[in-house]
């Protein structure tokens, strides 16, 4: 009676197992939803722009060359030309109104994207300090389209606007 | 006796290996319910996913189509205006919406006011087959008798879809 009891058991642990497993199984292959070369490539891409866009964003009158620097280490093409000769103007005019921009980044996304080209658009806030604002700032919230380009494996920026 | 035996070990480890399938399968589904529910905001995040080119393109769209149904109404077609927003949204945004338009509706035929939304751009934070994120620029243009010019708000919106029987349907219109 006992052993056959017990052999009722396992069969009922048995098929339980079996249910389990198959129900792990499905699981498991529904959430292999991401195809890893365009998650790599997107995240990879939002990056550099995420980097970019802070740079971009970023001010403080004491010191504006390294400022100007990180902005032109991921730039290229047109953008990186015209923020470059931009540079004296830039310093200047953070200098003469005491400016300061503290950049966060709210979120980002990724438009269309190829092997070579990208656009990410990014909502940004920055807290924002001048001659004018007093100590405590002003935040400002600000859309922005980038453009990117790669070379050589890595993600530059050749476009950067305020979205209107 | 001795079959008596072998078959209690036996039960002892088909229990053992129930109990690791059960837990398992309970971590992996935790863990999931995780990265639908976290709160990615970003593109960058380890978290963010792309499932193909197909998803992310109607993601896109549908949150865009989602965006400017919920952010536009017309005093003149307010019933028909609600009623194709709450087409393209979840039944849990739904109700959400109904909230917020009650308000909005008195008001809004004593003002006869107009809010036209343009979607001016998007991008994907994240999108698996079900569930995405899409950052949509929208630029809100508001009219009414209580104005005296019309006003235009530049607007960063994180839409939340789920797909619902093959459709992008709105589950959460956060405005940045």
């Amino acid at each position: 009676m006992r052993e056959r009891a017990g052999r009722w058991a396992v069969g009922g642990l048995a098929a339980l197992l079996v249910g389990l497993l198959v129900a792990l199984g499905l699981v498991v292959i529904r959430q292999d939803d991401a195809d890893a070369g365009l998650t790599t490539a997107q995240q990879d891409v939002a990056a550099a722009a995420r980097a970019e866009a802070l740079a971009f964003l970023t001010v403080d009158h004491r010191d504006m060359d390294p400022l100007v620097d990180a902005v032109l280490e991921g730039a290229t093409g047109d953008f990186a030309k015209q923020y470059a000769s931009q540079r004296r103007t830039l310093t200047k005019e953070a200098v003469r109104t005491e400016a300061t921009s503290t950049p966060e980044v709210v979120a980002l996304g990724v438009g269309d994207q190829d092997d070579r080209s990208a656009t990410v658009l990014v909502a940004a806030n920055s807290t924002v300090t001048n001659a004018a604002t007093g100590d405590e700032g002003q935040v400002r919230y600000y859309r922005l389209r980038l453009r990117l380009v790669r070379e050589d494996d890595r993600w530059l920026t050749s476009d950067l606007q305020f979205v209107r | 006796m001795t079959g008596g035996t072998a078959t209690r070990r036996r039960l002892v480890v088909l229990a053992a290996l129930v109990v690791l399938a059960a837990a398992t399968l309970v971590w992996v589904l935790r863990d999931s319910h995780d990265v639908a529910a976290a709160d990615v905001s970003s593109a960058d995040s380890a978290d963010a996913v792309v499932a193909s080119s197909a998803v992310k393109e109607s993601a896109r769209l549908g949150a865009a189509k989602g965006a400017r149904a919920a952010y536009s109404y017309s005093w003149k077609s307010l019933t028909h205006d609600k009623a194709a927003a709450r087409r393209l949204m979840t039944p849990a945004m739904r109700d959400r919406y109904d909230r917020t338009m009650a308000g909005v509706s008195t008001a809004s035929r004593r003002d006869r006011r107009v809010v036209e939304a343009e979607v001016v751009d998007t991008a994907l934070v994240t999108a698996s087959p079900t569930y995405a994120r899409v950052l949509v620029f929208v630029n809100q243009r508001t009219s009414g008798d209580d104005l005296e010019r019309p006003t235009l708000d530049l607007d960063r919106v994180l839409v939340t879809v789920r797909r619902v029987d093959g459709t992008w349907k709105v589950s959460e219109l956060d405005s940045l």
